[in-house]
This record gives C-alpha cells, structure tokens and sequence, in this order.
C-alpha cells in the first residue's frame, strides 16, 4: 500500500474500522449472545440479567490492569532517548536536530531522556521506568499502515503487509473464553483500534470527548424515564426477539453509562487530548469496575519537517499525560497498573532535508509502574553500523515485550495469543498488586482503631484513631469518619453537621425544619460529600453525593434507623428498624429481616468494601448478614447489660464492631479490640461507632 | 388490506410511515399497494448540493453535506421504496469516499444506486464497475496487464453478484486480467480504457476461453452461463433485507425464477418478495432492528424536525453507521449488527437533542392538553408505531401519568425523547 501522503488520523482510520460484528464497540458479551440469536428469528430472543451480569467485579488485587499508549506515526527513538554513548555519530547524523547535552535528562548507561520528558526522568529516578532499547521487528515495513497493523497484530511469523484482522489485547480477549465484565478492554474513541479487536471479542469504545450523561442524572424526571425503559425490557414483548435485544441494549446501556460516570466528571478540557484520555484511564481504573486494559493513543510523531518543535511539542504533552495519569490513579490501585508505549517505526538516523525525519526501523518503548523494575532493557542500536536504507538494526521484537506483559502481568498464555513462543524481558520487579497482601496471615487482627460518640456529641478514641474533638448543644445522631483521612463528621439529629480535623463541611440542614429528625449520615467515598437520613427515610445530600431517591414520599411501617454508603459512591442502602432495606442507584438489595419476625430491633447497618453486601444489626448484638458480607459472630445468644446501637465493619470486610450504648465494644473476625467505655461514667448515652 | 398490513408494509419499503399515505394504502388491496409503491419514476430529479462539485471543496465538508442532502431525501421523499434501495445498493456495492478521489464519484455512484434503484439489474452492476468511486475503492485503476490487481475482481464475484461456492480461485486470477486496463483518466476525475495496459491475451473463466473483456464478464454473470446463481444470490439477500435472514431454498429459488423470467429487472424481484405468502407471514412481521440512518430518519420525521435542525450526522458514527463510509467492501450486516450498549448511548443523545430542537419548535403543544392515553397514543402514531407492544404504551403512560402528578406544570419533552426510545421506533 502507498500511503506516502497519509496522514496520522487517516491511519488510525483505516486500522479502526469497526468489526463485522461489533458496530460502535458492541461488547464481546453482547455479541456472544447476538450470534446466539441471529442464529434464527424464530429462537426465542436472548435474555440478559441487566445489572447483576454489566457490574463487573471489583478486580482482585493481584489482577494486572494494562494501559497501551499507541505513539502514533513513527516516534523518533533516538532523540527520545538519546544515546550520549554514541554522541559523535549522533551529532554527525542528526547536524540541527541533535539534542543540546546540557538540556537533556542523563539517565546513566549512555543514554539521556529528551528535554521535555523532565517528569519522566523522576519517575525514572524512583525506578518505575523501563526503557526498551533497539525495540522493533526484523524486515520492518516503513509504510505507517503495514507497520502499526504488525504492530497491533503482533503474530508470530505474520506478514506485515497482509491485511490483518485482529490484535494482540483482542486476542486476549478471546483467551478468556466466559466473560467476566462488559468492560475488560477500554478504548477511548469511537471506533476500535485493530490492536483492540480480537475474533470474537472486542473492546468497548468510550467517548473520546466527554461521556453521555444519559443512564446518570438523578433527577425525578430522568429517574422515571430510566424506570420506563427498564419495564419496555422488562418481559418478552410481541414485537419479537430482535426488539427485545433492542430494549435490553437500552437497559444495558444505562447500566454502563453508570459504571463508566465517574471517568467523566470534573475538569475534562483541561490539557490536550491525550493528558484527558490519561486522566480519564486513571478515573476508569479508580472506578473499579473490572477494567483490566486500556488504550489510549497520541499524536502524529510524523516528523518529516520541522521536527524540532514538533517533537518537542508532542513529547510534552506525551509526558504530561503520563505525570497526570499517575497522579490522578487512586494509590490503592498504583501497585497493579502498568502504562506501556508502542509506536509502528521510530526514525532514521540521518536528518532529511526539511529539519525532519524519514521513517526509520528500531525505537524505544516505556514501561511504567510501581512494580515495573527500573531500568534499560536490551542495547542501543549502532548508529554507525545501519541496514541498507540507512536505518538501525533492532534487537529487542516487540512480540517479546508483549509476551512478558501476557504472562507477568495479565497471566495469560503468550504463546496461544501471539501465535509463538518469543524470549521474555526483565521488565517487572513483581507481580501486580500488594506482595503483602499476597498471603496473609489467617484472619489477623486488624490493627485499626476506631471512635464512638455520644448523645451529647463527646468523641472518645481508641486505638490509633485521633480525636479532634466533639460537639455540645444538640442532640448527636452520627459520627462518621472520613474514608481516606483521620478527620471525621458529627451530625445531630436537628441536622446540623459538624467537621473534624481534615474534614470540610459541605453543607448541613441546620436551621430547616425537618419532618422528621436526622437519624442516621453516610459518607461519600471521596470524603467530599456526604448524605443525611431522616427517621422517615428523607435523604439530603451534600457536595458530590449525589441524591438516589428517598423513601420520603412513602409512608413507612417503621422509622429508619440506619445507612450505609455503596464503596462507589452512587448508591446506598438504608434500614429501617423492622429490618426493612431500601437500595438506592448501584445499590442492589441482597435480602432483608423484613419479612422475618424480629425479636429485637434492627438499630444500624453497614455495608461490605465490594458493595455486594451488608450486615444488619439488631439491638441485642444478632447480626443478619446478606449477599458477600460473612457471619463473623455476634453477641445474640448473650445477655447484654445494656443495648447495641450501633455497628462499623473493618476495611477489609472481615470483621466488625459493635458498640452498646454504655460504650462496651465487641468486636469480631478481623476488628480488632482497643479498648472500650465499658465501667466508665460517661455522660448521656453512646450513639455510634465509626472505623 | 387492514392498518397492520399497511404498517408493515410501509415500515419495509419505506423509512417513515406518513399518516396520509397509511390512509390511502389501507384502502388497497396488498397487491394494488405493492404496484403504487413500485411505481415510481426513474430518477427523481435529485439536485445533488453544488459545493459538491467544487473541485477545490474540503473532502469532509462535501461528504457531510452529501450526507445531510441523502438524509433529508430519506425523510421527505414521497419515493420512499427508492431511498430504500439505494441504501441497499449502497450496503451492497459498498464503496467508501476514503478511497474517492473526488467527492462527486460519490454523488455519481449514489445517483446510479437511484436511477436503477428497481430497474435493470446488469445496467446497474456494469455502471458501478466502471463508475470512477469503485475503480479507485477496489484498485481496479492500479489493475494492469503483466501486474494485475485482484481487488475488484474477487469482490466483483463474491460480494456483488454470485457469492462463495459459485466460483473458483482461478476464476479471480482470470477475471482480474479481464478488467485490466479499465481504469482512471490522468486527472483521476472520469472512467478511462487504458488498451495498453488491458491484458488481450486468452482467460479461461467459468470454464470458458476466450479473449474475455471486463464488462464481458459482468454480462456472463447476469445474462449468461451465471445467470440463475446471480439471481439466487440477489434473491436471498434482498429477502433478508425485506423479510427476514432466514428464508429457506424454495424460496430463493421461486424468487430467482421470477427474477429471470423478468429479465432481470429487479423490480419484479422486489415485487415477489412484497407479494410472497413469507412476507405477510408471522416469521415475516417478527421485528428487524433498523440500522441507525433508518432510526434517525423515522426519529426526524416522526419529530417533525428535518436533517439540517437534527444533524444526526453528529451521531451516526458513534452509532456505527458511517453514510458513504461502510466498514469493508462488505458493507453493513443486519439485526444484530446494530444492537449494543454503547451505540444505545449515540442514540440517546441524538433523541435528546432532537427532543430538544421540537420543544423549541413548540411541537408538543396539542398533547398538553391532551389526556394521557390520547397524548401517548398521538405519539406513537408519529413515529408509525400505533400498533406499538402494550408494555412500550403501559410504560410511557405510567411515565407521564407520574409526571403530570408531580407537576404543575408538567414538561411532556421526555414523552417525545422516551417514545423515540421505546423497542418500536428501533425495530421496524
């Protein structure tokens, strides 16, 4: 193919036509179940468990998540990393374009990172960066289209200039046979790259600039629309199986648009186009809904002229969105992320005539991450000893770099998806996730603290939880902690809302007359809003807690007592004191004692880390537990001197507290015991207990 | 012939269903339908946008404007059935402007698809070959004697006319060396016979010798030796789009028979399939998913809106429906093809906007006063589905009966959004 005159944007293109089966990024789960029902129009139409089966599961933390950033046309490797080893050579051949010495990152082992990759030099610094040297492939094509296509194949033994039609991230979608999660593989565009595209699977497309808001409002109107569709998709219509694939597409769709928000909100037009895919990625992954690779693309290295500025220009914005990326990643999530380049050629050694570059052959990659080892994987390509067109000669296949990633860091099986077997590089420390967490210790006690509060708003700490401090006046109602700093809230039952240490306030219903009094506040996972709940089931919300739906238009058969927040923050659940739950957004309802007949009340509740469960507790210590929340004892079958009223589980889920209104605390599974009030005189009566 | 078979009939061959025309099509017999709508002039006086003819026009900015001309021609010709066929053609012949030199090839080969939209089935396939937007698509302008390009002629027999199993490799080799040196003039701007570059010598296709010329080959296939397996193959998959994707061999074969015996005239093709006992069956009224372009321009006119207020070009990417832009030279698939998540979001947003563009039109103000069945019930009718599923009718009624209890003053935009919405404006 000639494509002398195509353009970075023209080869994406041609490289992203949809697959046959899959217009506008249809899921590999869909399309199993479309080529199940286009089998024949008389089949009965394909059935789909809506949400239950859409939410992917929270990654386990040992599960490699995969960031590919495709440099797209041609990155010249040898002014990105310079080799300072060769600098005679490099001078002679590059004249104008060669990179000042004093300008330029000195990594060590003769080489220096380009001037405008200054935060990647100190992620470098702190051994998260590998560099692949003399990266390509033998026989290279210098046409941009055959090139990134071999690139984006990578099979074993396959010819660049034939007319692929699947990837290497595609294939590893096909490799996992039943699917786990609608949104395994990511890519931010609307068409999918080839890289992205397997046989069967492909990735999904999310919206390259600013995602639809449909599927997230949480107003009333927008509410009840959603409830529509979702009763259209609710039976089997007359109009066929076709029309109902199409209802529960909607319903899907709204299911996704939910999980995938949060990669959307705040300042999406800051940077370029490339910084916003990067904090976008970050988002996704911080979102937790089981994406494990995702692509995102920047662009045109094509340096044929001017390349001076221009490379300066996209390496910049190249190592922004990498800084942005890593700090926009939640750091829970930092030790199973890895970011890594790939470009279809670098450049040829020698400047052309018009400032620039021509297509070369061998480049650099990078490789990023917290568990990444750090450091320059293979040898500088010679710049003296060159092929006959000029160009470097590579030594390290790009195939052996996606073989390391299949099995290091995605445990998958290389040698079926590349189609061969290829020799593996040093490029990770250890495998994803936290080492220590790898094989812990049955059931530790957690060291965790924990506070409680009274009525009349006194904090008492325990363990290593710090006090700031507590409220006089009005009646508590709730004590919450901050979910990543050792502030925490007071709210009273007049509404009123109190922050401590690093908690801000967001906005509180003193001074408004309430139906009825505040019983119970949640807080939302940022620690940057929260929700108040009255006894009748009113919900307020305050700064980025968003409103779900209350129960304050129904008429209740018992006040409410308790409520706890969905770990994502677009959902809760609350209790009422017949052991009644209502579920709001992602919050799915797990079971209730509400048809049960309850000896004692249910007075609180909490929820598990993955949100696919919760604990209820009763005024004399029985816990119910529902969906994943375990039984790790209670104190039903004691005689308690005085009533439970409350409940907080650990962070891992393995275990929780309750504390009695005299401040005695019992704690189980994984909570650990750090003292209690029990046998002191404290004034009023214990309202709560947070972790 | 009652409402329901007007419905579906209408629904098929057209992409709006139009009140007035529902009303007059009722009153016929089905087969006095069929004709009416088959009866339709040649052309249809298409004035394509002038910038298209601008030499020095912007690439992306004449094929979107070819695009909207296109779309509004979908939402207001009376030629409903020809609109219709010519985006079968286009899925058929398909043909991407990336490769065109000149946007007004795609003009040309879209007014082709038009002009014999039902009319002479070998005119219409000689005229697409030679056409200057599929000689530069499938290379056939590259393809030369002593270095022939197998492109077009592999898609020539595979896609556009026989289809696997009716032809051999060999058949390709040799078929490529008949269409060499049919090609482009040196301003890439009109069709061109280049005879030094035509290869004269000897071809063995389809087990004949001879000094086989291009165009000779297409006639064979439609005319000759190929005939019945060319009508077979146009048979089954004009049923597909017309009826369902699963007819069985009777009866492509009795509609290729008839294909034949009209002489291959593809309106008598069209004519079987509306007439078949499988069309008007309960298999053959079992909905199909509407590709996108079919979705937005029964969302327009149902709307009352036009293609310059709605500019669903802003979205039919993200819905995976490219106009002038098809995937591969296969062209687009049906049912299936069009139903995911993530393009359910392209449509939201584009149902939205246009929601948007009728309140500020002030179309909804007769439903406002309007109780809740009358109003869902004029909603429906709109968009051609008065005969919509119970639970699409139970459901936008309980939505507006819950938004008039909670408002004084209640908006009904999101009657108009939630209708476009429902399983029966995306089925047809």
């Amino acid at each position: 193919m000639n494509d002398a005159e195509l353009e970075f944007e023209d080869i994406q293109a041609l490289l992203s036509a949809p697959l046959d089966n899959s217009p506008g990024g249809i899921s590999r789960r869909r399309f199993l179940q479309m080529t199940a029902a286009g089998a024949g129009v008389a089949m009965v139409g394909p059935t789909l468990g809506h949400a239950s089966a859409l939410a992917g599961p929270r990654l386990a933390h040992d599960e490699g998540v995969l960031v590919v950033v495709q440099m797209g046309g041609g990155n010249d490797g040898i002014n990105t990393v310079i080799p300072t080893a060769q600098d005679a050579a490099y001078r002679s051949l590059r004249g104008s374009l060669a990179v000042d010495q004093a300008a330029m990152h000195h990594l060590g082992g003769g080489v220096a990172l380009h001037p405008a990759l200054g935060q990647l030099k100190r992620r470098w610094d702190r051994g998260q960066v590998a560099i692949v040297q003399g990266i390509g492939y033998d026989n290279a094509s210098l046409s941009h289209f055959d090139s990134m296509a071999h690139w984006m194949h990578a099979k074993a033994g396959s010819n660049p200039e034939g007319s692929p039609r699947d990837g290497w991230i595609g294939r590893w979608l096909d490799s996992l046979g039943a699917s786990r999660s609608e949104l395994e593989a990511v890519v931010f565009d609307s068409s999918i790259p080839l890289h992205f595209r397997g046989r069967v699977a492909t990735a999904v497309g999310l919206a390259a600039n600013g995602g639809s808001d449909f599927g997230v409002r949480a107003d009333d109107d927008h509410l009840r629309m959603y409830d529509a569709m979702r009763s259209m998709a609710a039976s089997a219509s007359r109009r066929g199986p076709w029309a109902d694939a199409v209802a529960d597409s909607s319903v899907a769709a709204l299911d996704l648009a939910r999980l995938v928000a949060p990669a959307y909100t705040g300042d999406d037009e800051q940077g370029s186009s490339f910084e916003r895919e990067m904090v976008r990625a970050a988002r996704l992954i911080n979102a937790d809904v089981g994406v494990r690779v995702i692509g995102t693309s920047i662009g045109s290295f094509d340096t044929h002229a001017g390349q001076d500025w221009q490379h300066n220009q996209s390496l910049t914005e190249f190592d922004n969105g990498i800084e942005r990326f890593f700090s926009s990643l939640d750091p829970r999530y930092s030790s199973r992320v890895t970011v890594v380049t790939f470009s279809e050629f670098g450049r040829r050694p020698e400047r052309n005539g018009s400032g620039g570059t021509d297509h070369g052959t061998a480049s650099v990659a990078f490789v990023i991450g917290a568990k990444v080892r750090g450091g320059l994987v293979g040898q500088y390509p010679s710049l003296t000893d060159l092929d006959s067109r000029g160009n470097l000669h590579p030594n390290v296949d790009f195939r052996s770099v996606y073989a390391t990633i299949l099995d290091t860091w995605m445990r998958a099986s290389s040698t079926a998806i590349l189609g061969g077997s290829f020799a593996k590089v040093d490029l990770f420390r250890a495998p994803p996730g936290n080492t220590q967490v790898l094989n812990p210790a049955p059931n530790p006690k957690s060291s965790q603290g924990y506070l409680i509060t009274t009525d009349a708003g006194a904090v008492h700490n325990f363990g290593n939880r710090a006090s700031y401090g507590g409220t006089a006046g009005s009646a508590a109602a709730s004590l919450q902690r901050h979910p990543t700093t050792d502030g925490y809230w007071l709210c009273t039952a007049d509404g009123g809302v109190e922050p401590f240490g690093t908690s801000v306030f967001h906005g509180s219903m003193a001074g408004v007359a309430l139906a009825s009094p505040v019983v119970d506040m949640a807080v939302h996972p940022t620690g940057n809003g929260y929700w108040l709940l009255g006894g009748d089931g009113g919900v307020f919300s305050f700064g980025q807690a968003p409103f779900f739906g209350s129960t304050g238009n129904l008429r209740l058969a018992q006040p409410v007592v308790g409520m706890a927040p969905h770990p994502t923050g677009r959902g809760y659940w609350f209790v009422a004191s017949d052991g009644g739950v209502f579920a709001f957004g992602s919050a799915r309802f797990f079971g209730s004692t509400g048809g049960m007949t309850l000896r004692r009340p249910i007075v609180g509740m909490a929820a598990t880390p993955s949100g696919r469960g919760y604990w209820l507790v009763a005024d004399d210590g029985g816990i119910f537990a529902f969906g994943d929340a375990r039984f790790f004892g209670s104190t039903g079958g004691m005689t308690l001197a005085r009533p439970v009223v409350g409940m907080a589980a650990t962070p891992s889920g393995r275990g929780y507290w309750l504390v009695a209104d005299d401040g005695g605390i019992f704690a189980f599974g994984d909570a650990g015991f750090q003292g209690s009030l029990g046998g002191q005189v404290v004034a009023g009566r214990v309202i709560g207990i947070t972790g | 012939m009652d409402r329901a078979d007007a419905l579906h009939l209408l629904r098929r061959t057209g992409f709006t269903v139009r009140q007035a025309e529902l009303t007059e099509i009722a009153a016929l017999s089905r087969n006095a339908a069929i004709d009416r709508l088959l009866d339709f002039g040649p052309n249809g006086g298409a004035s394509p946008p002038p910038q298209v003819f601008d030499e020095e026009g912007k690439r992306w900015e004449q094929v979107r404007d070819l695009r909207l001309w296109w779309l509004q021609r979908m939402v207001t010709s009376p030629r409903q059935l020809q609109e219709k066929m010519a985006l079968f053609w286009h899925s058929h012949f398909a043909t991407s402007a990336e490769a065109a030199y000149y946007a007004v090839h795609i003009w040309e080969q879209n007014q082709l698809f038009r002009t014999h939209a039902i009319g002479d089935y070998r005119e219409l396939v000689q005229g697409v070959a030679v056409g200057p937007a599929m000689l530069a698509y499938l290379d056939n302008h590259r393809n030369k004697a002593g270095n022939p390009n197998e492109n077009f002629a592999r898609e020539l027999l595979e896609l556009h006319t026989l289809g696997p199993g009716n032809f051999t490799e060999n058949d390709i080799v040799e078929v490529a060396r008949a269409w060499t040196g049919h090609g482009l003039d040196e301003g890439k701007d009109h069709y061109e016979f280049h005879s030094k570059y035509h290869d004269y010598r000897n071809k063995t296709i389809f087990g004949i010798t001879r000094d086989w010329d291009g165009p000779a080959v297409i006639n064979e296939i439609v005319t000759g030796s190929k005939k019945t397996a060319a009508a077979k193959f146009l048979a089954k998959k004009l049923y597909e789009f017309f009826v369902h994707e699963t007819p069985s061999q009777a009866v492509v074969d009795r509609l290729a028979a008839d294909f034949v015996a009209g002489g291959l005239q593809t309106w008598v093709l069209v004519r079987s399939i509306l007439r078949s006992d499988e069309f008007w069956s309960t298999a053959g009224r079992v909905a199909m998913v509407r590709n996108p372009v079919e979705f937005v321009v029964a969302c327009i006119q149902g709307a009352g809106s036009s293609v310059d207020e709605a500019r669903p070009d802003w979205w039919l990417q993200s819905m995976g429906m490219d106009l002038f832009y098809p995937p591969n030279p296969a062209g687009w698939k049906l049912n299936g093809y069009w139903v995911s998540s993530t393009a359910q979001w392209a449509k939201s947003d584009f149902v939205r906007h246009l929601t948007w563009k009728a309140v500020q039109r002030d179309h909804l103000h007769e439903i406002e006063d309007m109780g809740v069945p009358q109003a869902v019930a004029l909603a429906l009718s709109w968009f051609g589905v008065e005969d919509a599923d119970p639970s699409t009718r139970t459901a936008i009624e309980n939505y507006l009966y819950a938004e008039r209890a909670t408002w004084e003053w209640p908006q009904h935009a999101n009657l108009l959004t939630l209708t476009m919405l429902s399983p029966d404006i995306q089925v047809a």
